[in-house]
């Protein structure tokens, strides 16, 4: 056995065509690695920087905003409500493997007393559209990528080419046990392929300047998962008589469907499940509800002073200030507008919960699946993080809300003492090792069939 | 002697088991991705118009209420899509879906349709744009990658060489034969488009000249496969080299050149933070352009302006309304403002565009992507057109209002009322996509680099007859 072993590894290493391969998959796998890297890097200083906290409201806005002189002690309670730095989703240790994810997803929004959901400088990030048409140089999406291909080039007609030559029949003569040549060919081709994973992960989490160790090892487990899955994949594929070229489109035809076929029709059966709701309906709703609050306006006004009379003091309720006057409308607007938006959030928590459960059907699914874990950025994180975010705009607005109608001067003990925001940090590791434990089975699953089969290898 | 050849060759592949089998698969797939694209867009093209009416509708019933308060409430506006846009999508999933139009600022667009899915495309976009920039190629190389290498195996190359048949006229009749194979098994998929295409969105001449443009570029796109896969087959000594080799090349230009691209653009020129483009408006705005003085500074300068133009001797004295006036200025000045650091934003994202194409050596996908967004109306140029286009259509309510308040008013007062009536005269925004020639104009880059591939993957294959032995 240990003679096959060596055998096998002297072949590997003789032929130039596999150390070009593994060559090229390595400069690839690096350059995305120093990419991702370096962009999380870039990614957490800007978030860890002091945030802009004044309102991205321009001057030109601001021609009715209240004057300094009408408040006593010049900043009232209602620009400090306006003066909170954007709450932050805490990013997690695997942000290099989905750092564009970062930016289509948004991780910054800020609250006020005003509404947040119309205007998109409270949390939409800016990108080039273009970028993402094209797909950047993410490292979990390059790995998922790259490494079935890698795997179909080291690994395709290793068995077919020789029977067709004449030169497997000589083989199986000269042993009983042919299946522990191929095997032992594909295990170097395995290890040299997680060696390169690996080594470049390494190199992502290390330019990362917040990746966690424990981030690194739970996507080691997945991605060696991966690649066991596709040599396994590649064996059966060396099992069939069929040429060599046609196992190579086989193999090909095979990283498609699971790839990008399976995916889709994944997303596809999420949306049948439960329909993805309509910004353009939303909309819609948002402006009839803003027409009619603008048409409340004055006796919800009436309505908030009645429930607090001890606030409104001597003046009549015509003459007090715009943003006084305005306050209860754009409150009880908000609270209809939230919970349109709240629905894409939970539509797409929900849609990923669907896809994670069906990940075994696709690996490339599960790594991307689990890079969204590591990094912090899956739907149902990002989910509970609005629910928290709206959370504590209720709480800002009940701290200021009161002192901002009473027309109150605001001081420096109110200013210390204002509500935190808080956010849990840490991985789920119940999904993260449902997710492994899946894509581990489903590899282990392969393994198991062709190991059943390897008897058929001393066929030809 | 190469009509001969082509002859042969168009049998031989249309006899070819592969080609049957991954013929008619890719078939389906692109029959499947393509109705629903196209279904997709009829759907998303009547919603866009019918809450374009009623968000339009629901501006026209405003109570009655000050101008400038009917001015903040707004109206949205949604860019058109082109039919051929079914055929690809481009940046769409990318770009925000609505547009909203109000006072003081300018907007982006908001709600891409990427933030609301789980996948984000990240492994490309799933419509029949993949299935022709990605695995039509593919195709072309599973069909072709043997064919000369076949023929040295089996011998009959040298029986070939001593019948006299010229390398270059057996080459390019290999070529002409595949794509005519090739083009013929596409055929159904074309006429299907076609016909989809006409019964669920009139035609006019533009889109079929861009749905003609489309295909010559596909056309172009396929011979530089074919033309390297024969070349590569004539070149190498075994099918298997050649297979290899030509995957790499597949992988390289499908996947790795569009991602190395796009992240050589982002390096080079990278793109402000949402928070540092928002802030830097705000200051300038606040602190003026250079030159131009404070915001207190222009103010009270266009205050004295028009004291003096009235001939009166306070704000309070005017005939028209002050607040009106002071906050249209201001508003100009804003939007100059919005203005340059909008086209900068676009200009550094023309600049990714650009440099992207330095990938453009591994092969011609991303060429060919590019070229097909612009004629599909789905690219930069033309999302920049419709910006520009709601822009002025911006300009034109809120002055409209303004002029409304300032008339209606006097002095300091704020007592000017507007109803349905005025609502309802300001006209509908009304966006025609530009012409095919600007989508031309806007794709001189990517066309030069496939012309350049085409030409430099028919030198190779010249190149491989000279060197070819039997």
């Amino acid at each position: 056995m240990m003679a096959i072993v060596k055998v096998e590894w002297i072949r590997i290493r003789r032929n130039p065509l596999n150390a070009a391969i593994l060559l090229i998959f390595a400069v690839l796998m690096g350059l995305s690695a120093v990419w991702s890297g370096l962009r999380a890097s870039e990614i957490r200083a800007a978030a860890a920087a002091p945030q802009i906290a004044a309102s991205a409201a321009n001057a030109a806005e601001m021609h009715d905003a209240p004057k300094a002189d009408a408040h006593d002690g010049g900043d009232g309670a209602y620009a400090a409500s306006n003066d909170r730095a954007p709450l932050q989703l805490p990013l997690l240790g695997g942000l290099v493997l989905n750092v564009s994810q970062a930016d289509l997803v948004g991780t910054s929004i800020k609250v006020s007393s005003r509404s947040r959901h119309t205007d998109g400088r409270n949390s939409d990030q800016l990108f080039n559209p273009l970028s993402y048409e094209f797909g950047l140089l993410d490292f979990a999406s390059v790995f998922a990528l790259l490494t079935p291909l890698v795997v179909i080039a080291l690994s395709y007609g290793l068995v077919q080419e020789e029977r067709e030559s004449g030169v497997w029949r000589l083989v199986c003569t000269q042993t009983a046990r042919p299946w522990q040549l191929v095997l032992c060919s594909l295990g170097w081709r395995l290890l040299l392929v997680a060696l390169v994973a690996c080594a470049s992960s390494l190199l992502a989490f290390l330019l990362d300047s917040g990746s966690a160790l424990s981030a690194l090892a739970y996507w080691c487990l997945i991605s060696l998962s991966y690649v066991l899955f596709w040599f396994s994949l590649a064996g059966l594929f060396l099992l069939l008589p069929i040429s060599s070229g046609a196992a190579a489109i086989g193999l090909l035809g095979s990283w498609l469907i699971l790839t990008f076929g399976v995916p889709a029709a994944l997303h596809w059966a999420a949306d049948q499940t439960r329909p993805k709701p309509s910004r353009m309906a939303a909309i819609i709703e948002i402006r009839r509800l803003q027409e009619l609050s603008n048409q409340q306006r004055q006796n919800l006004l009436a309505d908030w002073f009645k429930a607090h009379p001890e606030l409104l003091g001597d003046t009549p309720l015509a003459k007090l200030p715009r943003e006084v006057a305005g306050l209860p409308a754009a409150l009880q607007l908000d609270s209809q507008i939230r919970p349109l938006m709240l629905q894409f959030e939970t539509h797409r928590a929900e849609q990923f919960g669907f896809m994670q459960r069906w990940s075994w059907t696709s690996p490339a699914l599960a790594v991307a699946l689990m890079a969204d874990r590591l990094s912090g950025l899956d739907a149902p994180r990002h989910a509970s993080f609005v629910a928290a975010v709206n959370d504590f705009e209720d709480r800002w607005r009940a701290y200021f809300v009161p002192s901002i109608m009473a027309r109150a001067a605001w001081n420096e003990a109110q200013q210390a003492a204002l509500p935190q925001f808080d956010f849990d940090q840490s991985f789920d590791v119940a999904e993260l090792n449902g997710l492994i434990g899946l894509q581990a089975l489903s590899a282990a699953s392969m393994l198991a069939v062709l190991l059943a089969l390897r008897r058929r290898f001393s066929q030809f | 002697m190469i009509a001969i050849v082509m002859r042969k060759e168009l049998a031989t592949t249309l006899r070819d088991g592969r080609l049957l089998v991954l013929g008619l698969s890719l078939f389906v797939l692109f029959a499947g991705f393509f109705l629903f694209s196209s279904y997709q867009l009829q759907a998303q093209r009547l919603e866009k118009q019918r809450v374009g009416a009623t968000a339009k509708e629901q501006w026209n019933s405003q109570s009655v209420k000050n101008p400038h308060a009917a001015a903040h409430y707004g109206i949205y506006v949604f860019k058109p899509d082109l039919p051929s846009a079914a055929i690809d999508p481009g940046l769409t999933p990318f770009t925000g879906q609505s547009l909203w139009l109000e006072p003081h600022k300018r907007n982006l667009t908001r709600f891409n349709p990427s933030a609301d899915d789980v996948l984000a495309n990240r492994f490309g976009q799933a419509s029949s744009s993949f299935v022709l920039y990605a695995l039509l190629p593919l195709l072309i190389v599973a069909l072709s990658f043997n064919s000369v290498s076949q023929e040295r195996e089996r011998g009959t190359l040298r029986m070939l060489h001593s019948l006299g048949v010229a390398p270059r006229a057996l080459l390019f009749g290999k070529l002409l034969g595949l794509l005519t194979a090739f083009w013929l098994v596409m055929s159904p998929a074309v006429l299907l488009a076609a016909l989809t295409l006409a019964g669920q969105f009139e035609l006019a001449i533009d889109d079929l000249l861009r749905l003609s443009l489309l295909l010559a570029g596909l056309l172009a796109y396929y011979t530089v496969f074919a033309a390297l896969s024969i070349g590569a087959s004539a070149y190498f000594r075994t099918s298997r080299n050649t297979l290899f080799c030509l995957l790499g090349f597949w992988m390289g230009s499908v996947f790795v050149a569009p991602r190395l691209g796009a992240a050589i653009g982002d390096v080079l020129a990278p793109n402000p933070s949402a928070s540092q483009f928002w802030d830097a408006i705000k200051t300038d705005i606040a602190q003026g352009l250079p030159g131009d003085g404070s915001k207190q500074q222009r103010e009270t300068a266009f205050e004295a302006q028009v004291l003096a133009q009235y001939g009166v001797a306070s704000k309070e004295q005017l005939p028209v309304g002050f607040v009106s006036l002071n906050r249209q200025y201001n508003d100009v000045y804003s939007s100059k403002v919005h203005q340059l650091h909008f086209d900068r934003l676009r200009a550094n994202f023309a600049t990714q565009q650009q440099l992207a194409h330095l990938a453009g050596w591994l092969g011609p996908s991303l060429a060919l992507r590019s070229l097909s967004m612009a004629i599909a109306g789905t690219d930069l140029a033309h999302q920049r057109d419709f910006e520009d286009a709601a822009e002025e259509y911006r300009r034109y309510f809120i002055d409209l209002t303004e002029d409304w308040d300032r008339e209606r008013s006097h002095g300091t007062e704020r007592s000017a009322k507007g109803a349905e009536t005025d609502w309802r005269s300001v006209r509908d925004f009304a966006y025609t996509v530009p012409t095919v020639g600007f989508s031309l104009k806007a794709s001189l880059l990517p066309l030069a680099v496939l012309g350049a591939w085409l030409g430099a993957a028919l030198w190779l294959l010249a190149h491989s007859a000279r060197r070819l032995a039997p």
